[in-house]
């Protein structure tokens, strides 16, 4: 399937242990030389940046870490149903165990907590797809776990398979 | 929230107060009608910035103090440069001034929507929280859209003076590490043009709801500039008849601790009649300064039929709005005024001394003091945040609001003291994160 375009491909992170995931696995897409030019790449670093960021796009890919149970590493890809708003579909709980803050600090609002308000505001992309990796420790200052590192690459391949329209929208689970 | 009552008494626990930043609590206890106490109980362990700062170079100061706060880190870098500056004696020329005035405004502008369009209209409007607001219409999800397009005209002040838009990176002690770009800021300038209509509608639309009174006899207290609304310069005054200079401030104020609070308490010295509560943030700047607001601002609160003094601070939402629109236009009138000079620093030799400032923080006066060695090495450093400050007169609101609350269900009275502690824009991370609300009634 071809996305719509333009493609917003943002990673979600802080400088925190695995939290960085997002960040890390933008920056090893943003040294690929082979992206279509209607790929925009960028980090952000909570809700509120996020909807900073969707101005006109075709379609969303984010990426940020989870905690939903699995094994580190895990990556888990989900897709946005404009119709149950993130709260019924079968990834409803794997949206609400993406990285950032609980709705209603002020200092920012979670990755789900944005995408449900951009949708209520009429600004979400057409389509949004998630990629959400398992992390294992986001204590501050702390490193990027061996774990999460080494599954970067394949979810970076995933990413690009989203974008070439050859993904099979698999999950896979470490360990 | 979990409820607990028997004949005699009753609690209430809220364990998830929404729209606040930092981590509290807050109980009042009741017998029957009387109010028997109130505690705003800040409870997150204490930050030690000012232990942090010691040793380090003032060079450092800047980027440091931008830490304590995600919201409003432009504050902390300026109290800090000015008192530093203060006493290596460095005298800011016009256009480095005209910046940093530039780069408050944009601060003011994405802390005071944020707090505006998320935080507190949906009390006003009956909402749980800006996303219920923004699918309840679409005049709403217009009204937010306007606002998250308001508050990123902030945040792009902020990015295009500052270096990026959260702790910002551009500050120094002597002005600037460079100045911004000139198409940056002609770009800024385009978008700061709808911002200015967008803030006049946002005035407008706060104007329009309705406000719980809840008046009082308020001891103000902020910064008075020759000929400007204020921000980063000027002496301290009150209603009360205080006029006093940077230097004078220990002398008439003092902070105290509480067994309930990690924050410390501020009250004025010697009070007559009172524990020495007082409000800093935009009610005091705005009844203390009538006459330093632009014409503009003037016309918008006019329109939108202000009475002055505002002792309502239910209505601090519309004041609020007010001062948006007054950093807008006057980010404006920077932009279009702007020369840059020959460099964005003015050099200096470190010295030893003693030196403070104060500057208007989105939430109210920021003070900062710091003692340097002669290589410029920081001894000792003092931080009275807003907050901190606030804390007493929010406790004082909730002792009269709470005789209001005895007959209300548990919900709504929480609901109700959230609303009222939100007229604050409490940033308890400054002083600390969360609240948990409770009510005992015996």
């Amino acid at each position: 399937m071809r996305l719509p375009a333009p493609v917003r491909i943002l990673g979600v992170g802080s400088p925190h242990g695995d939290d960085r995931a997002g960040w890390v696995a933008v920056g090893k897409l943003q040294r690929l030389t082979s992206l279509p030019p209607e790929v925009a790449i960028g980090a952000v670093d909570g809700g509120q940046r996020l909807l900073d960021s969707l101005d006109g796009a075709g379609t969303l890919i984010l990426i940020d870490a989870m905690c939903s149970g699995r094994p580190a590493g895990s990556v888990v890809r989900m897709e946005w149903r404009a119709s149950d708003n993130g709260n019924n579909g079968p990834n409803a709980q794997d949206f609400d165990s993406l990285g950032g803050l609980r709705f209603g600090s002020t200092h920012d609002l979670g990755p789900a907590a944005a995408l449900r308000l951009a949708e209520a505001l009429g600004i979400l992309p057409p389509v949004v797809v998630v990629f959400g990796i398992e992390l294992a420790t986001h204590d501050p200052g702390t490193e990027i776990s061996a774990e999460v590192e080494s599954a970067l690459p394949a979810l970076v391949d995933d990413v690009l398979a989203e974008i070439r329209g050859t993904s099979d929208a698999r999950q896979r689970i470490a360990g | 929230m979990n409820m607990e009552s028997t004949a005699t008494s009753r609690t209430i626990t809220v364990n998830a107060l929404a729209r606040v930043e930092g981590e509290g609590a807050f109980t009042i206890r009741m017998r029957g009608d009387d109010v028997e106490g109130v505690e705003l109980r800040i409870y997150e362990p204490p930050r030690f910035y000012e232990a942090f700062l010691r040793g380090r170079s003032a060079m450092e100061a800047p980027d440091i103090t931008a830490r304590i706060c995600g919201i409003c880190p432009v504050a902390y870098q300026m109290s800090s440069v000015h008192a530093l500056e203060r006493i290596f004696g460095v005298r800011m020329p016009d256009d480095l001034r005209a910046l940093r005035r530039l780069l408050y405004c944009g601060e003011w502008v994405e802390s005071h929507t944020l707090h505006v369009y998320m935080l507190h209209a949906p009390d006003f409007l009956g909402f749980p929280g800006a996303l219920e607001l923004a699918k309840s219409s679409a005049a709403s999800a217009a009204a937010v859209r306007r606002g998250l397009r308001l508050k990123k005209a902030g945040n792009q002040i902020v990015q295009v003076v500052g270096g990026r838009e959260v702790h910002p990176i551009n500050v120094r002690v002597g002005g600037f590490y460079r100045y911004p770009r000139t198409d940056d800021l002609a770009a800024l300038a385009e978008e700061l043009k709808w911002a200015r209509d967008a803030a006049i509608e946002t005035v407008a639309w706060t104007a329009g709801f309705q406000f719980p009174d809840l008046a009082d006899d308020y001891c103000f207290v902020s910064m008075r500039h020759a000929d400007e609304y204020p921000m980063n310069e000027g002496r301290l005054v009150s209603n009360t008849g205080l006029d006093i200079s940077v230097d004078e401030f220990t002398e008439h104020f003092e902070e105290h601790h509480v067994a309930h609070s990690n924050a410390l308490h501020a009250r004025i010295k010697n009070a007559e009649g009172g524990a020495g509560s007082y409000l800093v943030g935009p009610l005091a700047r705005w009844n203390l300064n009538q006459d330093r607001l632009p014409e503009v601002v003037r016309q918008a609160a006019n329109d939108a039929g202000l009475e002055f003094p505002v002792r309502n601070p239910f209505k601090s939402i519309v004041v609020r709005s007010l001062e948006i629109l007054l950093a807008i236009d006057e980010a404006l009138r920077i932009i279009d005024d702007f020369r840059p000079g020959a460099q964005p620093h003015v050099d200096f030799e470190p010295k030893a001394g003693m030196g403070c400032a104060f500057t208007e923080a989105p939430r109210g006066m920021l003070y900062h003091r710091y003692e340097t060695d002669s290589q410029g090495m920081i001894r000792e450093a003092v931080i009275v945040p807003p907050t901190s400050q606030n804390q007493p007169r929010i406790e004082d609101d909730l002792r009269r609001l709470a005789p209001r609350l005895v007959n209300l269900p548990e919900e709504q009275a929480a609901m109700q003291a959230e609303f009222a502690i939100r007229n604050y824009d409490p940033c308890i991370s400054c002083a600390t994160h969360f609240l948990r609300f409770k009510v005992e009634r015996r």
